[in-house]
């Protein structure tokens, strides 16, 4: 994946960009803007409603990720492959 | 059989996405969890056989734009670089144009050096190596066949590639031993500069008939271990680039139901260093198993890509495979992510391929996508009484990134 999202300059130079670290840091830009934003999640809700809100979050925050992910990410690997 | 059938695709069928060549089954050590029957022998595919591994895949219309070629043993280091050099030669030579292949080699990185890193570096080779982390948890798994330790030995293989400014990953096998300690884990990959992991599990499978997370209370114990090393991930992003959690997300994030590549025929091809083929699990190559004589279903001398299957094998593993994966889709919530789960490990640990559960699949797919998702929803929500604690503990690289301002400077 390209350097290309609101990573902090010393985050890009140290370490990998992740989908963790782009996800962590636009879900924490967003809780420092509008805190009162963010709809809480129910822990009991359905696991694909679950995600479903998890997915348009993120879709919302960094639109450029869909865009860039490759398309066999709906591939799940054998355990040996990277 | 006479001559090989000449192939015409049906577009529905899977594409070829990983070519999986065993060149040797021997392995110079003796880990504790090791499945493979055959890892003192041996034996090692020759260069007419590659040849023919070449022919085979080359003219097979499952052939994509791009092919990843995985060396997987045995060791695949305990065949001589030469043998590598004519290989490598051989399969740029026979690959069409329009073909990208790209190698990856598995190691457990004790024979790798530096004539090895120039090897990779030349030829763009990616490499992971096999480390369960520091000593007392490496060692008591991964022997050499005198019984000591090897972490001494694949960190010397770390530096080299670190020296020269390789890329490489580490794949780490997690059994009991491991899961009290997630957070030496997570020190020991950042203290030695290793950036990329993936997290396999002591699976039952060929002649590992056991597996020390199968136990009375393991799922637990598991679950917390990954909740605790997601938790520090998330909470140091960028220190650690972890497999299981950045395959989760994409998924999470892709808009169409994930498929496991396992479990559609010829999406992987696995050639034995004899010339054997098969399809689904690599692990089921040189395995054996008491429903079924063995796992290949034709040979590169006599069969195309297309050959396979017609074998009555492959026919009778398919429709039980099928069987299984359709059962999955009918009764697991966590479907959608996973795709219908490893026929090695259905196989291995229930005895049918149409099974649904495994040990293996709520360990690897149920447990990361439920704390993927905890990990997640507890950073959109913010702390509250019932979200996953953010904190992170003390003397740890800490989440730059939350203090960070829209208003910064973008890299984009």
């Amino acid at each position: 994946m390209r350097n290309k999202f609101h990573l902090p300059a010393s985050l890009q130079r140290a370490a990998v960009v992740t989908l963790v670290s782009v996800v962590t840091c636009a879900l924490a830009r967003e809780a420092g803007a509008n805190r009162s934003a963010v709809e809480p999640s129910a822990g009991d809700q359905e696991l694909s409603a679950r995600v479903s809100a998890i997915a348009e979050r993120i879709r919302l925050l960094e639109p450029r990720l869909l865009r860039d992910l490759p398309p066999d990410v709906k591939i799940v690997q054998w355990r040996n492959r990277r | 059989m006479a001559a090989p059938t000449r192939e015409r695709r049906d577009p529905a069928e899977s594409r070829l996405r990983l070519l999986v060549l065993q060149p040797t089954p021997f392995c110079n050590i003796n880990c504790s969890y090791c499945y493979l029957p055959d890892r003192t022998v041996r034996a090692r595919m020759s260069l007419a056989t590659l040849d023919l591994v070449c022919k085979r895949v080359f003219e097979s219309a499952h052939l994509d734009r791009k092919l990843e070629v995985a060396w997987h043993g045995g060791e695949p280091l305990t065949v001589p670089l030469a043998w590598y050099e004519d290989a490598l030669a051989l399969m740029a030579k026979r690959c069409p144009a329009k073909v990208q292949l790209e190698h990856f080699f598995q190691t457990n990185g004790l024979l790798l050096n530096q004539d090895w890193v120039r090897f990779f570096a030349r030829t763009g080779a990616k490499v992971g190596l096999s480390i369960d982390g520091p000593a007392d948890l490496n060692d008591v798994h991964r022997r050499t066949r005198r019984g000591h330790g090897t972490l001494d030995r694949v960190m010397r293989a770390v530096h080299l590639l670190q020296d020269q400014e390789l890329p490489f990953h580490v794949i780490t096998v997690l059994t009991e031993t491991t899961l009290d300690h997630p957070d030496r884990l997570f020190d020991f990959y950042v203290g030695n500069g290793i950036k990329e992991v993936g997290f396999n599990i002591e699976e039952i499978e060929g002649v590992n008939t056991r597996s020390s997370l199968a136990g009375h209370g393991m799922d637990k114990k598991f679950r917390q271990f990954i909740r605790r090393f997601f938790e520090l991930v998330f909470a140091a992003p960028g220190q650690l680039k972890v497999r299981e959690l950045e395959s989760t997300i994409a998924l999470f994030l892709s808009d169409e139901p994930a498929r496991d590549e396992q479990n559609l025929p010829f999406a992987i091809i696995s050639v034995g260093h004899d010339g054997t083929m098969s399809t689904f699990s690599p692990e089921l190559l040189g395995v054996r198993h008491m429903r079924f004589e063995g796992f290949g279903f034709g040979h590169v001398a006599t069969h195309g890509l297309a050959d396979l299957a017609h074998d009555p094998l492959y026919r009778t593993i398919n429709a039980e495979i099928r069987r299984g994966v359709e059962a999955c889709q009918r009764e697991c919530r966590y479907f959608r992510w996973c795709g219908g789960g490893a026929p090695a490990n259905k196989l291995f640990e229930i005895g049918r391929f149409d099974a649904t559960e495994t040990m293996h699949c709520r360990l690897t797919r149920q447990v990361v996508i439920d704390e993927t998702i905890a990990q997640i929803e507890a950073r959109m929500s913010g702390p509250r009484d019932n979200a996953l604690p953010l904190a992170a503990p003390k003397e740890r690289p800490q989440q730059e990134c939350l203090t960070w301002s829209s208003s910064g400077p973008s890299s984009s």
